[in-house]
């Protein structure tokens, strides 16, 4: 019965399983499920990406439309944020709005592992954002970043204050960052998971009636599913906005 | 040729005609960036005040961790944290404000 628990848990989705383990100087650096999603991941971003532009159409075909207007909704992204500087940085921005976004949407796959679901993955790549951040910013400005702690415009002695909450804010931005992503996704799932059981246990209450109980959720969870898929978008929409946001603040110093 | 592409324009009018009548459109607004932009706005404010007081309680544990006196930096970082958080939320509300006003005419 435990066990029987154990494998309808809706949590049980997020388990990390070990597919081949791996050991150096004690730490466990096992390739497991979750690292092959992401290798699955980059394998078919790289496959898109480079299939769907083979041709090099002048008039764009389906798929070659698709890889444009991803190219395209990016690249505003950056001018519209950053500026023209920003172009030096689509690469980064790209490759991570284009792997959030198929981490997300090869979650929604059935018996599919959602990496995104993990804040160990989603604060790895908000270090990333924050890292470059610093770096563009110290090596753009030099001492001068720490003006980005003090807001224009505020009268000298509330500066004090004010300079030890915008390095929490701006410490709290990676957290932020991957917070959001990760809880949306892993939300989601729970919510898809618990409601599919529902089918089930409605489903074998209305038994002497053919279980139609079970009909109700069946509906819901199809509901559900395409907002998931809109989630799974608008999240990797906004882990790309806000990188261009934070790039923002570092280039262009107020 | 020219044929193809003219019967093409007249599909291309057709469905963009359906899609500003259709009444969904028009209701959720799902094609005004503004909307997008207020959907995104509304998923970051929570989290951003949770972030805030996470980090606050991770640095004072941490500093109280290497000075051994335990409540004291964790009490007050997290109301820097709390603090940071609101004042994140504060700057973002002022700032889509501005962006938004030369919108509205």
């Amino acid at each position: 019965m435990a066990d029987a628990h154990a494998k309808h848990s809706p949590l049980d989705q997020f388990k990390i399983q070990e597919i081949m383990p791996f050991n150096i100087g004690g730490y466990d650096v096992s390739f497991t499920n979750s690292s092959l999603m992401m290798l699955i991941v980059v394998a078919l971003v790289t496959l898109f990406i480079t299939f769907s532009m083979k041709k090099r159409a002048m008039v764009p075909g389906r798929m070659q439309s698709l890889a444009e207007l991803s190219y395209e909704f990016v690249a505003g992204m950056l001018k519209e944020n950053v500026g023209s500087e920003g172009r030096k940085f689509f690469p980064l921005v790209f490759t991570l709005f284009m792997f959030v976004l198929f981490s997300n949407l090869l979650g929604m796959v059935p018996t599919a592992f959602t990496v995104t679901s993990h804040i160990a993955v989603t604060f790895a790549l908000a270090m990333l954002v924050f890292v470059t951040v610093i770096a563009v910013g110290i090596a753009k400005h030099g001492f001068h970043f720490l003006h980005l702690f003090i807001p224009s415009g505020i009268p000298g002695w509330m500066v004090p204050i004010i300079f030890p909450i915008e390095i929490i804010s701006f410490l709290a931005r990676p957290v932020s960052l991957s917070l959001r992503l990760a809880v949306a996704m892993m939300a989601g799932h729970v919510l898809l998971k618990v409601v599919a059981g529902f089918v089930i246990s409605l489903g074998a209450a209305t038994a002497f009636i053919g279980g139609i109980g079970g009909v109700v959720p069946l509906l819901f969870i199809s509901l559900l599913i395409g907002l998931e898929i809109f989630v799974a978008f608008l999240q990797a929409y906004i882990f790309a906005l806000l990188t261009t946001i934070y790039l923002n603040d570092a280039i262009n110093l107020h | 040729m020219a044929d193809k592409f003219d019967k093409l324009s007249e599909r291309i009018k057709k469905a963009k005609l359906i899609r500003r009548d259709a009444p969904e459109n028009i209701e959720a607004g799902t094609d005004d960036p503004l909307t997008r932009a207020q959907t995104s706005m509304g998923m970051r404010l929570g989290i951003e005040l949770l972030a805030g007081v996470i980090t606050g309680a991770i640095i004072g544990y941490f500093l109280d961790y290497i000075f051994n006196t335990m409540p004291l930096f964790l009490l007050i970082f997290l109301l820097l944290g709390a603090a940071s958080g609101f004042w994140t939320v504060y700057k973002l509300a002022i700032k889509t404000q501005s962006d938004n006003k030369p919108e509205q005419k």
